[in-house]
């Protein structure tokens, strides 16, 4: 939304320094996408800060201001009256009368949607994706979402600063009403009408608001009348957007054809079949429980991950004296221990006795009220959450933080970015370069997958359609793809099958194999009994023990009665 | 004992693909009935099918020989039926009483007395401490546990509980599990989708397998 004034500080920009300190026309374009990109910076800082409706509203206020500060400046920029007498664009070539105007305006159209489109399928399309939907997910990733937010600024600022130069050229004048709140509610309904999420979408919908302009006249009352109608039923009929929508009212109706002429139980007809039926193993697991034996015995065939350089038995996270409180309620009270390299830690406890927020403050969401955490030997309090994950932690969520419209394996990749995302420049210029890194991403990511025993159609699956206990283990997915020596879990197991958390003991054992760390947050006994070497117990916010060892040693009293008893039968 | 809930030829659908083919299922009074399958197979569906929070669906569903085909969400709750989705959702803004209270409310809509405070606050201790906390800032396992109670408390006449056990401490569980162990003796019918067969057995008297989308009866011994 604050485009629109973004524009018009690059036609302001260029207007000026061609008119009044005679630049050439080229030579003020850089100078003209300079100021625009100075000025998106200096609204977007709020941005740093805000979202949502707080965002919109300081937007609102930029195209006001511009038009404030245009005023404020009369004696330079006109006020009110503008810029006029701006030279037009190749005036010099226009021998024949042809000013080229509308064949630049083209190609100028044509190379942006080449290059937005190819800095979306670029792997910096998935990480503003997930700045916007799973900003958590991207910042337990080590990925700064302050970087993202200014490379952002940046990119947008590129093109509105070129059309606002543009602009300026053709119309051969500036004034302040052409960035004023018409332009934005265009620019606004052009992105929402076809297409939110599209690159062509928004050339479609801005195209077709134009046409209707120019059919009723730009200055008549209706123009501005007729475009929040048509916004305001759009929004009303398809919050998604025409094309979204539209597709969504076919699909709906082609689905009530269908349903009517093959009824209920009638599988033969449908279209597809019936998927395979699941094999006799997985009916098998389902009567065995979690078994250590037979996940070791499937370990074997597992191709061995990067092992990590760490001696083993080297303390990689050590928390000392850890202590938050909510509004005087003491959720976590001085609690210390240690994960060593190699070593899979199962924190346990009730619910609320602050298990979460101990896995919160190690990776850098919440500060401690007193306390240090240490992450491969590095002190890690006090820092933001993606710096705190560059020192060699990642997590998991309770509720996963994934980005919805995006498939198991594009999540996957997030967790890739920091060490293999490409910079900025490439990300909008170089084509060849991305497109390889694309194809490294996707394999990297497909690989993480198929070790947490993801099938070839669920790791294609969009979030959104899959059940909760598969998002769970996207999100391992995620954590082992970051390669962090650490890797806290909370709560994986939470509503897998058998099957699927003998696919996840694995996955957990292999990245032991591999020396990492991993602290882990879950109440299923026997996944905990399966996996786990050493066990921490929480009460209340304190350590009530630690035990280590807890498959070779007798089971303590303590987790007898934590356990209710169910892993003892077990165990009998 | 009455069926309480008949499921005849229930297909379902997500736009174009296909979730549930044919389900037949009938859940009597007083019964645990158990749903397992892999993640994916359709266990979900079923229960938010039945609970016509998705509408995509077609064939017979029956509560109490009244047909739910063209009953929305809400209307099917105040005939008795209560659904506690996966996640644990509660309103994070209002505190644990005033959750409950709405809870109570869905009860007298459904012309039954509400459960007690004092009968909630024994199944879950944790919750009688917290009572005027807004339900926000509980933890994952304390929100799973008001979700719990709040469907307890409504007295409904069939229950349907996707992944009950998912975030609660094992004593926790234990409690709760025999508290609706202890409904389900007073006659409510539960249909559970339950991945861990330590709580899930000690609930369910029979158990049917989803595969793919396919139901399979069979019997599960009791331990």
């Amino acid at each position: 939304m604050i485009l629109a004034t973004v524009m018009g500080a690059a036609a302001y920009a260029g207007g000026l320094l061609t008119l009044n300190e005679h630049w050439s026309l080229w030579a003020s374009l850089p100078a003209a996408l300079a100021v625009a990109i100075i000025w998106q910076m200096i609204i977007g800082l709020a941005g740093l800060r805000i979202r949502g409706l707080y965002l919109g509203l300081v937007s609102f206020f930029s195209v006001l201001v511009f038009a404030n500060i245009v005023d404020l400046l009369q004696g330079w920029t006109g006020g009110d009256d503008g810029l006029i007498g701006v030279q037009q664009l190749f005036s010099s070539q226009s021998t024949n009368g042809n000013t080229y105007s509308y064949e630049t305006v083209v190609i100028i159209a044509v190379v942006s949607v080449v290059v937005a489109s190819q800095f979306v399928a670029s792997s910096w399309g998935l990480r503003l994706r997930a700045l916007r939907d799973s900003p958590y997910g991207l910042a337990v990733s080590g990925v700064s979402l302050t970087r993202t937010k200014l490379a952002t600024y940046v990119v947008s600022a590129i093109p509105a600063g070129l059309c606002g130069w543009c602009l300026a050229f053709v119309n051969q004048s500036v004034s302040p009403s052409i960035f004023g709140l018409s332009l934005t509610l265009v620019l606004f309904a052009g992105v929402e009408l076809v297409g939110p999420g599209t690159i062509v979408g928004p050339l479609i919908g801005t195209g077709l608001l134009e046409i209707y302009s120019n059919l009723v006249s730009p200055f008549s009352s209706y123009n501005v009348l007729g475009l929040g109608l048509l916004l305001a039923v759009v929004i009303l009929v398809f919050p998604n957007g025409i094309r979204r929508g539209g597709g969504r009212t076919i699909e709906a109706l082609r689905d009530r054809y269908r349903h009517r002429r093959s009824p209920g139980g009638d599988a033969a007809s449908a279209p597809g079949g019936p998927p395979a039926s699941a094999t006799a193993a997985e009916t098998e697991a389902e009567q065995t429980g979690f078994d250590r034996a037979l996940v070791l015995e499937s370990l074997k065939s597992v191709e061995a991950l990067h092992p990590l350089s760490f001696p083993t038995a080297e303390p990689l996270l050590k928390v000392r004296d850890l202590r938050r409180s909510f509004d005087g309620n003491l959720a976590v009270a001085d609690a210390s221990f240690e994960v060593k390299a190699g070593g899979i830690m199962a924190l346990i406890g009730d619910n609320g006795s602050g298990k979460t927020t101990i896995i919160n403050m190690i990776s850098g969401l919440l500060r401690p009220d007193a306390g240090s955490v240490v992450i491969c030997g590095q002190l890690a309090t006090g820092r933001s959450a993606h710096q705190v994950s560059a020192l060699g932690v990642t997590r998991t969520f309770q509720i996963p933080q994934l980005i919805g419209e995006l498939t198991v394996r594009e999540n996957v990749e997030v967790g890739l970015l920091r060490a293999h995302g490409v910079g900025l420049a490439r990300g909008v210029l170089a084509g060849f370069a991305t497109w390889k890194n694309q194809r490294m991403l996707r394999a990297e990511a497909d690989e993480i997958c198929r070790l947490l025993g993801l099938s070839e159609s669920e790791i294609g699956t969009r979030i959104e359609q899959l059940p909760l206990g598969l998002r769970r283990l996207a999100e391992v997915g995620r954590a082992i793809a970051t390669g962090s020596p650490v890797i806290c879990l909370d709560e994986p197991a939470a509503g897998l099958n058998s099957k699927e958390l003998h696919e996840l003991g694995r996955a957990l054992l292999a990245l032991q194999q591999s020396n990492r760390a991993i602290l882990l947050v879950e109440h299923n006994v026997r996944f905990v009994m399966g996996v786990c070497d050493d066990i921490v117990l929480l009460r209340h916010g304190e350590v009530v023990g630690i035990y280590p060892d807890v498959r070779s040693n007798p089971l303590p009293e303590e987790l007898r009665t934590f356990f209710s008893n169910v892993w003892v039968e077990a165990a009998e | 004992m009455t069926d309480l809930l008949t499921l005849k030829g229930v297909d379902s659908w997500y736009g174009r693909s296909r979730a549930l083919w044919g389900i037949n299922l009938t859940v009597r009074a007083g019964e645990g009935m158990g749903v397992v399958g892999r993640n994916g197979a359709g266990k979900s569906t079923l229960l938010r099918s039945i609970a016509r929070v998705h509408s995509d669906c077609r064939g017979a569903i029956e509560l109490n020989g009244t047909s739910l085909a063209r009953l929305s969400a809400d209307a099917v709750a105040r005939m008795g039926l209560s659904f506690v989705r996966e996640g644990a959702p509660v309103v994070g803004e209002l505190s644990v009483v005033i959750n409950l209270d709405l809870a109570r409310r869905l009860a007298r809509l459904r012309g039954q007395e509400p459960v007690p405070y004092e009968e909630v606050w024994k199944i879950f201790p944790v919750l009688a401490t917290k009572q005027n906390l807004r339900a926000g800032l509980l933890s994952g396992g304390q929100r799973q546990m008001l979700a719990l109670a709040s469907a307890i408390v409504s007295r409904p006449t069939v229950l349907l509980l996707d992944e009950p056990s998912a975030g609660l401490a094992p004593e926790a569980c234990a409690s709760i599990f025999q508290a609706i162990r202890q409904l389900c003796d007073q006659g409510l019918a539960v249909l559970i989708a339950e991945q861990n067969r330590d709580w899930l057995d000690g609930v369910a008297d029979r158990s049917v397998l989803l595969e793919t989308g396919r139901l399979h009866h069979r019997a599960v011994p009791l331990s």
